[in-house]
Formats: structure tokens, sequence, C-alpha cells
């Protein structure tokens, strides 16, 4: 599905170029569940970024189920993105404007989804995680647990294929990134592509492959055996 | 999606109140102010518009001569000849105070307007009572104004009843009309049959012995048909010259709409607007308009920090350009919407005040008329749109990345355009606080100038229009008033300081230099009662009488004299002149002060008594002259005036200068204090992270805020720069209206910088004080 070929990117300034990432190669494929890892500054969250048609390469070039990707214009750019791509934040960043059903709302306005259609997605959404009953709070009114839910949720709505989390779990304690991480198991096994983001070991571990980036290169490019063989 | 649109650009309004309450106020300060004065444009322009037959009217201007008055018999000539031409009349307005007299009773109206019968057909002109197409029965007729029947008849009805016109024309009342509006060109308590040779005021004579040579200027006004064609029209007048040609030589056809503004020949007897101050209330409204405009877009832009965060997600769950661009044109023509409803209220608050300080009739309903209502639909969509276009491009296109990361958004380039548009609103606010300070200074200068005489318990009493029987009564009063002893002086002139009428030619021999000298006829009293010096040659003696003259400094100068042997003006008798006096202003200080003649004479009728009370008498004396005149002349208008406020009143229209720009100054004070705010909250924000630093390495509260103000002083500084030569040049011209000006210090450019920069300051020391005294934990929290 995902098809990265001699990726750099790079920040000119007047002296020297700096390099966030260096000929990153990478092939995921639908369904997978792939965890990104590194120290700070190692161009996590750029890739992501990239692969979330967020930000563009410097050089290289991006299959987007083989379609060229590095050649969109903004405009192409920001319909596949609508369409094939859900975003999930460390710090939810939710719009702290609206309501919970009108945050899950939002991206299918976005997507010009007619009122009753939008109405039934948004219903099943808070049926699905169990929040109905929250859905006129405003998200300075939840936990940070439930606000994660939210956007894991208006990230799902419009059904895409590919979820991109950045850190989701970096700003809960233990007990609510466990069930986040749960439910993101479990978005995989109905068939969504995850890729994250995370400095957590236990949790890189929920995923299929673990990819390690340090200074910008991938250094390694594991798949992870599900079912260890008991020793 | 409309519905989502509105539904956030609300909810953002609700949650950013400060914000939203300091812009929705300060435009709504500016749209006010600009509705009010196009209220005030609109009604000026439509002066006139009111008369049913008013695209068709047209008056008769003599071409050659750029003037308007025209002979009477030309109306007749014309209708006579011409079919394309409905109807004329003829029209004569004199605005000068009228004395009648109504059952003994004597007081004064203003205005006159002398008109015939077509006058009622041709012109709009709404009865009160009853309804009759021939007003004028005969040449006494008379048809009065509502407030005027008011006035002289209180509840009766005036119709039949009789007004003694300047002592001596009886004249019958036949029919009341309403009020001339405020917006028509004429304006008169009393008008009165031109066929009647009393009232044809104006007479013209070529040569005295020959009755052809006479001619009785008026103002001839033709209904045209409504299909006629002016220019052919005239073409034909042209090319019948015997017709015309001993009156008017070219004919001309002036718009009746155009007569009120637009204007351009002498003689035209009616109210004039001023199509300067039009043009300048339409500048100052535009620019107003374009201060509250920088300042919301400054504003929006400068709570940028949380609006970025929140545009960055909306553009990571599917918004394109064009979503984020209509998030904020939503929200920003919402925000005119509730500007301009909020400016209207204020303009209907306002309009009140406004109207009782210039005397108008304006009518915030105007507004809601129905085309009127549509344009201003349309503008109110159109300024939003314009406003928030600014932050919608600089903002649309940010990269949502950079956002989310926390990192500082809007490049240089953009900041430029803010600073400079701040640079501009206290530009505007310093040369508004200078003509400010100058226009002050100037009024206090010619009011407290030396007018040349004693100002002060001075009053002016006008004699009335007597009968030559009636005139030993006038001795009676003037000897009983000077056995007051709250009086000091008294003498009777014509001819006072503030208004020579009389002007003749010096005739003197031996001398290259004479001109038409204004000329005072005045008794023996006259220089002691005002107060005049002396100040060359010898004073006044008894015997003087129809001998001799003096003249002021301005004359001495002007024809060169060196001393005062055998100079004699030889004009009207014949007099000596023995002496100089001190300059004396007899006109206002617009004018300077030119030479001046002062004739001691028995001869003349004199029009004013002027009358000097003792120090503390003037109330007590008052009191004495009312009783006296009232005594010895019941039934004779009393009506006099206080030389201080008189030479006061010349400047009223100044003191309306001085009051409108004083408004505007603090107008464009307030905008640009919150446009400033704005600012300061903006830099702050932005600097947040660098305060926070610099705490936690060590710096003072009073350390950081003279960092954050230091920006701001640079500003108003350039600010200043360019505002100093703009003011100077202004304030230049306007003082070139007056003879007698006041300087244009350098203290006061620089007192004009200085409160402009403390304005500026305060306004951001608050904002700088409370980003310095933030928790620099919070500012270094890393999101």
């Amino acid at each position: 599905m995902i098809t990265l070929k001699t990726i750099d990117k790079y920040y000119d300034s007047r002296f020297q170029r700096t390099f966030v990432l260096k000929d990153i190669n990478l092939e995921i494929t639908k369904g997978e569940f792939v965890t990104i890892m590194g120290p700070s500054g190692a161009g996590k969250s750029t890739i992501l970024n990239i692969m979330g048609m967020l930000d563009e390469p410097s050089e290289g070039e991006y299959f987007f189920r083989n379609e060229p990707v590095h050649k969109f214009n903004e405009k192409r750019r920001v319909e596949f993105h609508r369409n094939h791509v859900g975003f999930i934040f460390q710090a939810f960043h939710l719009i702290d404007e609206l309501t919970v059903y009108e945050n899950i709302e939002t991206p299918l306005i976005y997507k010009g989804m007619k009122s009753s259609q939008r109405k039934s997605v948004v219903a099943d959404m808070l049926d699905r995680f169990n929040i109905v009953a929250k859905k006129e709070l405003f998200p300075p009114q939840l936990s940070g647990g439930q606000q994660q839910l939210v956007g894991i949720a208006r990230a799902i709505a419009g059904k895409p294929e590919l979820l991109l989390a950045d850190e989701p779990t970096g700003n809960l304690h233990s007990d609510q990134g466990k069930e986040i991480m749960e439910l993101l198991k479990k978005l995989n096994r109905e068939g969504i592509t995850i890729i994250q983001v995370t400095h957590n070991e236990e949790f890189a571990k929920c995923g299929t492959r673990i990819i390690r980036l340090i200074d910008g290169y991938i250094t390694s490019d594991k798949g992870i055996d599900q079912n260890p063989p008991k020793k | 999606m409309f519905w989502y649109y509105l539904k956030t650009a609300i909810r953002n309004l609700w949650n950013n109140k400060k914000f939203s309450i300091i812009n929705i106020t300060g435009f709504a300060f500016g749209i006010s102010i600009c509705l009010a004065i196009a209220l005030f444009l609109v009604n000026e322009y439509l002066c006139d518009r009111y008369h049913e037959h008013a695209d068709e009217i047209v008056r008769v201007i003599d071409v050659k001569n750029n003037s308007s008055s025209i002979d009477y018999r030309v109306k007749d000539i014309l209708l006579n000849n011409y079919p394309e031409i409905e109807n004329a009349c003829l029209i004569q307005c004199a605005f000068r105070p009228i004395e009648v007299k109504v059952n003994g009773q004597g007081l004064y109206l203003d205005n006159i307007m002398s008109v015939d019968n077509s006058f009622f057909e041709v012109f709009t002109i709404p009865f009160a009572t009853g309804s009759s197409s021939v007003p004028f029965t005969n040449i006494h007729s008379a048809v009065i104004t509502e407030s005027t029947a008011k006035i002289l008849f209180g509840a009766e009805n005036p119709v039949s009843k009789e007004i003694l016109y300047q002592n001596n024309v009886p004249l019958t009342v036949t029919t009341v009309i309403k009020d001339f509006p405020d917006n028509s060109s004429f304006s008169a308590s009393i008008l009165v049959n031109a066929e009647n040779e009393e009232f044809k005021f104006e007479k013209w004579i070529g040569d005295s012995r020959d009755l052809s040579t006479y001619w009785w200027p008026f103002r001839v006004y033709l209904q045209l048909n409504k299909v006629a064609n002016r220019g052919l029209l005239l073409e034909k007048i042209k090319s019948d010259t015997e017709l015309l040609v001993p009156y008017v030589s070219e004919a001309g056809f002036l718009p009746l709409k155009d007569i009120y503004l637009f204007d351009p020949t002498t003689g035209s007897g009616n109210k004039r607007g001023n199509p300067g101050l039009l043009k300048l209330l339409g500048a100052i409204a535009f620019i107003i308009l374009s201060l509250a405009i920088i300042n919301y877009i400054n504003l929006t832009v400068a709570q940028q920090n949380k609006r970025n965060k929140d545009t960055g997600v909306k553009k990571t769950i599917g918004a394109n350009r064009s979503n984020i661009f209509f998030h904020f044109l939503s929200e920003s023509v919402l925000v005119s919407l509730l500007a301009f409803a909020l400016g209207i209220f204020l303009v209907g608050i306002l309009l009140p005040v406004y109207n009782a300080i210039f005397n108008t009739t304006i009518d915030i309903n105007y507004l809601f008329r129905l085309p009127n209502l549509f344009i201003l639909i349309c503008t109110i969509l159109l300024i939003g749109l314009l406003s928030g276009s600014g932050p919608a491009i600089a903002l649309s296109g940010i990269n949502p990345v950079k956002v989310l990361s926390g990192s500082v958004i809007l490049q240089g380039k953009k900041n430029f355009l803010r600073n400079s548009l701040t640079v501009f609103q206290f530009t505007i606010s310093i040369i508004l606080i200078f003509c400010v300070i100058i226009v002050q200074r100037q009024i206090k200068y010619i009011k407290h100038k030396n007018p040349g005489f004693n100002e002060e318990q001075l009053v002016r009493l006008d004699i009335p229009a007597i009968q030559e029987n009636e005139a030993p009564k006038f001795f009676a009063l003037i000897e009983e008033l000077r056995k007051s002893p709250y009086i000091s002086n008294l003498s009777t002139s014509f001819g006072v300081p503030g208004n020579i009428p009389l002007s003749m030619g010096s005739n003197m021999e031996n001398t290259d230099k004479n001109m038409s000298v204004p000329s005072l006829l005045v008794d023996t009293a006259f220089l002691e009662t005002f107060g005049i010096k002396v100040i060359k040659g010898r004073n006044i003696e008894p015997g003087d009488l129809e001998k001799v003259c003096m003249i002021n400094e301005a004359a001495w100068r002007h024809f060169e004299f060196k001393d005062l042997e055998n100079k004699r003006f030889n004009n009207f008798g014949g007099y000596d002149i023995v002496g100089v006096v001190n300059d004396f202003h007899f006109r206002s200080l617009h004018d300077e002060i030119g030479p001046a003649c002062i004739i001691f004479t028995g001869r003349g009728r004199p029009t004013t008594i002027n009358v000097r009370f003792v120090s503390n008498g003037t109330s007590p004396g008052m009191d004495y002259v009312r009783e006296t005149w009232q005594k010895i002349l019941p039934g004779f208008p009393f009506k006099y005036q206080f030389y201080d406020e008189w030479f006061d009143s010349m400047y009223r229209s100044e003191e309306r200068f001085a009051k409108t720009i004083g408004l505007f100054a603090v107008l464009a004070i307030v905008i640009s204090c919150i446009g400033i705010l704005g600012l300061a909250i903006f830099s702050s924000e932005r600097r947040t992270k660098e305060i926070g630093i610099r705490k936690v390495n060590g710096a003072t509260v009073s350390e950081v805020v003279t960092m954050l103000n230091k920006d701001f002083v640079k500003w108003v500084v350039i600010a200043f720069i360019v505002a100093v030569p703009v003011s100077w040049y202004a304030m230049n011209k306007w003082l070139e209206s007056f003879a007698y000006k006041t300087s244009l210090s350098w203290w006061i450019f620089v007192l004009a910088g200085v409160l402009a920069l403390g304005i500026a300051l305060l306004t951001v020391s608050w904002q700088s004080w409370r980003a310095a005294t933030r928790n620099p934990v919070e500012a270094l929290r890393y999101e």
C-alpha cells in the first residue's frame, strides 16, 4: 500500500543542509500494524507526516496505493488525504469550541457527506466507543483518555484505510494507554492499516513490525512475532 | 455546511469574549461615524430634491457676467415665447432680520422672501392651513410659516390678520405654509408679493435720469416641459436676440439640484452648502473606516496562535485551503454584521445630539428604506469579506505540521505589513492631535486679541425703522438713558466696530492713493464710549461736529502721511483729518484691518445706540435700559447685542470645526489604541517563550516590560516623523484664512508626539506587564 523510495528530507539554512531523513526506503502492506521508534530528533514524526501527506519529501518518491503522491498538487493531496488517511495526535488536538459529536462530525462535513448520512455514521462511532452519554460535552470537560477516544473516533469516522498515530499514548497514564492500544489492535484486526510512532517499548510490541530510526536512517526493520513460542 | 461555518464562527467569538468585544466595539465605533457622515452627506446632496418638479426646474443665469441676478421682466418674456417652458416664477431672498409690528408690538423675524404666485406652483410648498393656488390675492398679501405664525399670533388663526412691515407697509396674512425643511435651499419666515414695488428689494440704476436703465434683479426659475431639450431651447433663445438682449446678453440654465452645492454664479441669494466640507467629511469617513478595518485585521491575526492550532488541526482532518478561507470569512462577516448593528445603534443614540450641534434634521430611518437597506447589507458583506481576507490569506496557507509542533508562524514579511498599518494609524492620530492643539490655540488667540476697543460692558442697541414724526421719542430715550448712574457713556452711530456698512471715496488732493474707505458716522461721544485712543493729532472737541474726522493707523500707513497738516476728506461735505486713532477690528479677525475713517457728524440717520455700563453695573444697567425703552418706545422691537459676545460669535464656524476635529482626534486615538493593544498582545504571545527564558535567567519584571515596550516606541517615532511635515502643511493652509495667526511653534509638535507616545505606552504597558508577570514555567512547558 505504501512505498517510500529513497526519501530525503532536509532543511537548508545559510551555511548548511540539515538532514532530518536520509535515504528512507520502506514498504508497508495493507493490514500491517507498524511501529516507528527512535530517540528524539530521529525523524519519526517527519516520516509520519510525509506518509500522511501533510508534508512533502525534499527528494525521493512516495507511492500510496501505487499512486505517485510526490507528484500531486495540493488539491489532489488534500483530497487523497481526506479519503484515505486518519490522524491521531499525542495532544489529541480536538477543536475545543465543538462538542464531542461535532468533533467527530467535522471531517465528514469536509468530505461533503449529507446530513442524514453523517448522523448515522457519528451515532455509530459514539456507540462503538461507548461515549454516547458524552456527546454534548466539550473536550475540556473530558479526561485525557476520553479525549483520545474522541480523537480516534474522529480519525476513523471517514473509514480511512490508513491510520497514523503520533505518540497516541504520550499524554495518558498507563491504564488509559493500555486501553487505547487495545482499541488500536482491535481496529487493526478489523482491517485498518496502522502506523504509530511511540517511545514506549511495551506498546510498540502491540504491532506487527518495528522500524527503528536513528538520526534519519532506518537502522532496523523487523517483523514481530505476535505469538512468540513459549519457552 | 454554511450552518457549520456559522456555528464555529459564533462559538469562536463567544469563547474569545475579550477579543471579540474589543474587536467589535472598535469596529462599531468606526462604522457609526461613517454612517453618521454618510447620512449627513446624503442629506446635503439631496437638498431641494423633494420638489415634485425638481428635475425640470432650472434657474436662468447670465452666462457672460456669471450672475443669477436677472431682471424680473425676463420671466414673462420667456414664458410667453417658448412653449417648452411650462411655468416660471420669481424669487428674491433677503437674509437679514426684518422688523415687523403686530398689534402694535414690534419684533424681528429672520429672512424674508419676495415671490410671485407661480412660486407655489413651480415648487412644492405644503400648506398648513388650507391650500390655495393663488395665495397672493393682492399686493398686500403675505404668507407666513407655521413657526412664524406661532411667534406672531400664538395660538390664534393668523389668516386675515395684519402685519406692519418695517413700520410702514401694511400686509395681510392670507395663508400659512409649513416651515421650509432643512434640506431646502430656501429659508424664510415670511413671503411677500413681488408685484408690490416695496418688495422689489434691489434696484440697479444705470442713469438716474433715464427710466429705461432701471433694473430690478430677481432670481428667475423656469419649470421646463418634461421632454424639453435644454440645449435646443438655449439655442433658440440665443437666436432670438431682440427678445432678451437688453436684459441678458447670453442666457444659461442652472439646474435646481446644483444650486445648493455647485452654484458658480454671484447674486444667488439662497442657502449655500459647502462642497469643500463635504469632501473633507467624505475623506474622514474613509480614513476612519480604513483604520477600523486595519484594526480588525491586526487584532484577528494577533490572536492567531490559538487559531493556528485549530487551522492546523482542521487541515489534518480534511479541510482544504478554501475551507479554511471560508472559516475566516464567515467569522469576519459575522463580526461585520455585529459591528454594523452596534454601530447603527450608536448612531441612533448620537443622532439627536448631532442634529442639535449642526442644526440639521437627519433621520436615521433613511438607512432602512428599500434601496438603501440593500446597499447597507452589501456594504456589510463587502467589509466583512475585505477584513476577513487579510487574515484568511495570511493564515490559510500555513503548514499544519509546523503549527501542531508549536513553532512560530508568520514570517517577517507579514510583520512589515502589520507594523506599517499601525504606523499609519498613529500618524493619523498625531496629525489630528496636532491640529486640535493648533485650532484651539488659534481660536483662543483671536478671541483674546485686543480688538482695538474696550469690548466689555458695552452693548449695542439697534435702532428700528422710525417715521419722521416719531423721531423726538428717540431723543427722549437718549436723554433718559443718560440719567442712569449705571451708564458711564453713550454714543449713537451709523457703523460700529464689527460692522461698517458705509464706504466712501476719500477724494483727497495731491495723492494717488485715493480709495473707498469704510466710514463710521458718529457723535462726539464715540471715542470715549468705545475706549478708542487717539495716538496722533488732537482729541475731539465739542465744536467739532460736521467739521472733522479721524483716520485709523492703517489709513495713516496707506496714505503715507507724514503729518496732519491740510489733510481733508472731500466727500460727504468735506472733513479735516485732525487725529489718528488706534486700529480696531471692524470685521472678524479673518480680515486684516484696513484703512477706516471716523466722521463726526449729525447727518445721516444713526442705526445704533452704544451704551457703556460702569463696573458691576451691567445687570441693573440693562434692566434700566429695557424699562426705559419700553416706557418711551412701546411697540418698537428691543434688539441688543453685547460686543464681547458678538465678537465671540464670529468664530462660531471655527469653534464648530474645532469640536469636529477634536471628536475625530479622540476617535482616531481610540481606534489606534485598540490597534496597538492588539499588536501588543500578539507580540507578547509570540515571545512568550523568550520572556519565560529571560525570566528564568534572571530578568526582572520591569526589565522585561521595558524590552517589550521598546518596540513600540520605535513605531511611534516613525509615525511622528511622517506626521510632522503633513501637520505643518495642513495647519499652515488652514491658518491662511486668518489675517491674524497664532504661531506653529516647535514645542507643539513635540507635545503632540509626546502625547501620542504616552497614550501608546500606557496601552502597551498594561499588556507588557501582564506578559512579563506570567509564570515562566507555563511559558516553557513543552506542548
